[in-house]
């Protein structure tokens, strides 16, 4: 038997409708606009190579190599932080130091800024091959992108825990900014304007964080910027 | 291929982008157009130094970029600069982006890997400043 639908119900079912709309059209937006710079970039590369001479080649491999690793990142991230685990990291989890590994991370950005260090020198893990790495890069990366310094990592061992706050000032977040940092696809306004991405780091470091036992919170800092706390298991 | 030799003299072009693959790619792309690329900028700051020293005929304006964004540049730049062509250029345009372009009467150009639409707009944007501000 079918039960028909109330006006609520209608109403309901309408509401929903205009949210996966709404969701849908941020998708399209950014996928599209992330994934068409170097789709078109490597398309017109790749036509300047008929014909290139030498020193033209040299100059349009490293560039051909770069967009197409940058097509695979955004598309393993795409996955990644929709919940698909098809491109989780495998293996069995090792031992890494997240300290060193951040600023190991932060010297190949090349920022004029350096990392300020606090509290336990080394902080041991269990993590996945590449899972730390592609975590803290994806945190250290956004706090370059839209914070600025100077930029803290302050590192604790408590019993069985490790935390991990990585803090950068910068502007005061609006509220939608803190609660819908982890929405996918949703890009703060000042990120919009100044710099490519798909507003995915952070999403995709918290399911890197909880794969491995873990979780990724961020707290907006008083008077502007943001501390982006990893909480992950002791290394055994 | 393009047929640059249909227009006139060589254009001088300043390219605005922050990625350096594409200014890479425009670099390249734009040499077979009659067209000269005198410098790159990564954002509407250095756009706005550079042509307060060498003013080029045209310039290629992400609209996307860190520090100063193509949009926050272009007022200033029609300001101070009125016979400066300009040409949008972005991997993307919504509504918004199609209603400033045409508001502030800029052509605008989705990115490709084909240079040709570029070098063409850029001599016509050139053209047009030129005769504009004559």
């Amino acid at each position: 038997m079918v039960t028909p639908m109330t006006a609520e119900g209608e109403g309901e079912v309408t509401a929903a409708l205009a949210a996966l709309n709404v969701a849908r059209g941020r998708f399209i937006a950014v996928v599209g606009h992330e994934l068409r710079t170097p789709v078109t970039t490597l398309r017109g590369l790749a036509e300047q190579l008929e014909g290139a001479d030498a020193e033209t080649v040299r100059d349009l491999t490293p560039a051909l190599v770069r967009n197409a690793r940058r097509v695979e990142s955004l598309l393993d991230d795409l996955l990644l932080a929709t919940d698909i685990t098809t491109v989780l990291p495998v293996g069995e989890p090792e031992r890494i130091d997240l300290v060193s590994t951040a600023q190991a991370i932060w010297d190949a950005f090349e920022e004029d800024a350096e990392l300020v260090l606090s509290g336990t020198p080394e902080a041991d893990v269990d993590m996945r091959p590449g899972a730390a790495d592609t975590m803290l890069e994806r945190v250290l990366d956004n706090a370059r992108r839209y914070g600025r310094a100077p930029f803290r990592l302050h590192a604790d061992q408590a019993g069985d825990r490790v935390r991990l706050v990585i803090a950068s000032e910068g502007p005061e977040l609006v509220p939608d900014d803190v609660h819908l940092a982890f929405e996918l696809f949703y890009r703060g306004e000042a990120a919009v304007t100044s710099a490519p991405g798909f507003g995915l780091g952070l999403p995709v470091a918290r399911a890197l964080a909880r794969q491995d036992g873990g979780e990724l919170t961020i707290e907006p800092r008083e008077g502007g910027g943001l501390d982006v706390c990893i909480d992950l298991p002791a290394a055994t | 291929m393009s047929e640059g030799r249909r227009h006139g003299r060589d254009l001088r072009v300043l390219i605005a982008d922050d990625e350096p693959d594409v200014r890479l790619l425009l670099r390249l792309g734009l040499r077979h157009h009659q067209i000269e690329v005198i410098g790159e900028a990564a954002n509407g700051l250095e756009v706005i130094e550079f042509c307060s020293t060498d003013e080029p005929d045209a310039i290629v304006l992400d609209l996307l970029m860190p520090g100063m964004n193509g949009f926050e540049a272009i007022p200033q730049l029609k300001r101070d600069h009125p016979h400066v062509g300009i040409v949008a250029y972005t991997a993307v345009a919504g509504d918004f982006v199609r209603r400033e372009m045409a508001r502030l009467d800029i052509p605008l150009l989705l990115k490709s890997g084909d240079s040709t639409p570029l070098a063409d707009a850029l001599h016509a944007a050139a053209e047009q400043a030129r005769a504009s501000s004559a």
